[in-house]
């Protein structure tokens, strides 16, 4: 009998076709980077860079990571005879290597903004540019594993669309009603305490971000998105009702 | 089926379903299907477009998860223990086209391999060249034959003991086609392997087949071993009076009559001697009796209106 391969193959193969998958999304993020680097670079030369560093760009962070489980699955037919499905692997691991091996390269690519955005701060020598609540990388993980939940939960991209849309609106909502209170959804990327000290070589934390403010509503938004993906995953279970 | 239960008698099957059933919404796909794959056989699922073959495969893979019933691969139910399964297995699909048509042949291949520790890699690179690869090219500019040899790697390079090959000649040129088989066979020879084909050309393997499964609209219609074949379905020349009718209860299919009428031929299934014994019992003269071919076996098999 033919042996079943280890859980770390599957993992670093699924982290490899993952890479290789992206490499078109990867290429064109390397060039808007390099794009706006660039007009960022001429508005540093003439002393107008504070803007770049205070908008409000890790929204866009987070709708990315949102979204990015799309690029993720979208080489593979998720449902029905497909490819995937055809390996010696329990299906619902694959899905969790899949997630993660998305995960590794969404956080490899957050890194990778974060140093931009650093390298940028200190180019400007920015007294105090905000680079990154630590509850960030919670905030983008948990909506990342909801997009997956979206993506691996429906069949058919139009509803996928509209649940996306559906949890953006909603989101967008939360955020509006809840702003002035300390559950904001802003608090997951904005955490102000947090401040990288510009013209050093080196990033400091002025103080922790207060608890309640940023964690509790980061982990509970994780725990909902790891349980929507277990759910979602039920469905491509070697056991998945019919 | 009178020979169903010497195969189960040995023990020894690579396949097993019970009373297996799939329905696409309210198209039934298989409906009560129990097959008795021996470990070894090269069995050949005939059936018309649609009659189920593809989704016997699919349900072996646990890719279609059935409605009732069970499947066991090597004593495996595929649905509990679906991953050891398909480890087992070397799958060649219906469709040419792979998800993964963005990879170069020789990345897909990479990219496979591992989730096989039984990955033959000398055997993998023999393949290849006999099947004359680029390892360059992008799968999605393959044609649709060289698609179908890339899939042959995939599913032959791993020595699985069960290839799953669902028209597996399909796409091919006749030279290639030849050469693919020429190929499977070595592999048989080399690798204990037990195959299940659909295919729509049986009269090319003919000298590799040994099983025969009928479908039709989705249920097993017979299951003969090769020998049982040889025994139960013919061909009959018959002298007749003019106006002379087949006997009731013979299962008979393809009949052809003389311009005066007065000679018959005929493909009957049913024990040799018990059909002789009718048919003269009816007034008929049984001038010669011959074996049939696989492929005729088949159509006869599939247009015959009797039941199991």
């Amino acid at each position: 009998m033919h042996d079943t391969p280890t859980l770390r193959t599957v993992v670093r193969e699924q982290i490899n076709i993952v890479a290789r998958s992206l490499t078109l999304e990867a290429r064109v993020v390397a060039v808007v980077l390099a794009i706006v680097s660039l007009v960022i670079g001429v508005e540093i030369a003439n002393g107008r860079a504070g803007p770049w560093f205070d908008s409000g760009e890790w929204s866009i962070v987070g709708v990315v990571a949102l979204v990015y489980p799309f690029a993720v699955w979208r080489r593979d037919r998720r449902f029905g005879p497909a490819f995937l499905w055809t390996l010696p692997v329990n299906r619902t691991h694959l899905v969790y290597a899949r997630v993660f091996a998305g995960w590794v390269w969404l956080m490899a690519a957050l890194a990778g903004f974060i140093a931009w955005k650093f390298a940028l701060s200190l180019l400007s020598g920015l007294a105090n540019p905000r680079i990154l609540s630590p509850d960030a990388p919670l905030g983008v993980t948990a909506l990342y594993l909801i997009g997956s939940a979206v993506l691996l939960a429906l069949r058919h991209p139009l509803r996928w669309f509209l649940g996306a849309a559906g949890i953006l609106i909603m989101l967008g909502l939360l955020e509006r009603g809840l702003a002035a209170g300390p559950y904001a959804f802003q608090v997951f990327f904005e955490a102000p305490q947090l401040l990288a000290v510009a013209g050093r070589s080196t990033t400091a934390w002025r103080q922790l971000p207060l608890f309640a403010q940023s964690t509790i509503p980061t982990l509970l938004m994780l725990i909902v998105g790891g349980i929507a993906l277990w759910a979602a995953a039920l469905r491509h279970g070697e056991n998945r009702r019919r | 089926m009178s020979h169903q239960a010497e195969w189960d008698s040995t023990g020894v099957l690579a396949v097993a379903t019970h009373a297996l059933s799939l329905n696409y919404g309210n198209e039934v796909a298989l409906n009560n299907v129990d097959l008795r794959i021996p470990e070894g056989a090269i069995y050949v699922l005939a059936g018309t477009n649609g009659a189920g073959k593809s989704s016997v495969m699919k349900s072996l893979l646990n890719l279609e998860r059935p409605h009732a019933g069970t499947a066991q691969v090597f004593g495996l139910d595929t649905v509990a223990r679906g991953p050891e399964v398909r480890a087992q297995i070397g799958y060649i699909p219906e469709w040419h086209a792979h998800e993964y048509g963005w990879l170069s042949c020789g990345q897909l291949l990479q990219h496979v391999a591992p989730f096989y520790p039984a990955w033959d890699h000398p055997y993998a690179a023999t393949l290849i060249k006999a099947f004359d690869l680029s390892l360059t090219r992008r799968v999605d500019s393959l044609s649709k034959g060289e698609a179908r040899r890339l899939q042959f790697v995939l599913a032959l390079a791993h020595r699985p003991p069960l290839l799953l090959l669902d028209e597996p000649t399909d796409g091919l040129d006749p030279l290639a086609r030849s050469r693919t088989l020429a190929i499977l066979a070595e592999h048989l020879a080399d690798t204990p392997t037990t195959v299940v084909m659909s295919t729509h050309h049986i009269g090319e393997i003919e000298s590799l087949a040994d099983h025969l499964g009928v479908l039709r609209a989705g249920k097993l219609v017979a299951q003969l071993s090769r020998d049982a074949l040889r025994s139960t379905v013919h061909r009959y020349v018959l002298d007749v009076s003019e106006g002379w009718s087949i006997p009731p209860l013979l299962r008979c299919v393809d009949i052809k009559r003389s311009r005066t009428g007065r000679e018959l031929a005929a493909t009957f299934i049913g024990q040799q001697d018990d059909v002789r014994a009718r048919l003269t019992g009816a007034g008929a003269t049984v001038r010669d009796v011959t074996a049939v071919t696989l492929e005729h076996a088949a159509l006869a098999l599939l247009t015959d209106g009797g039941s199991r």
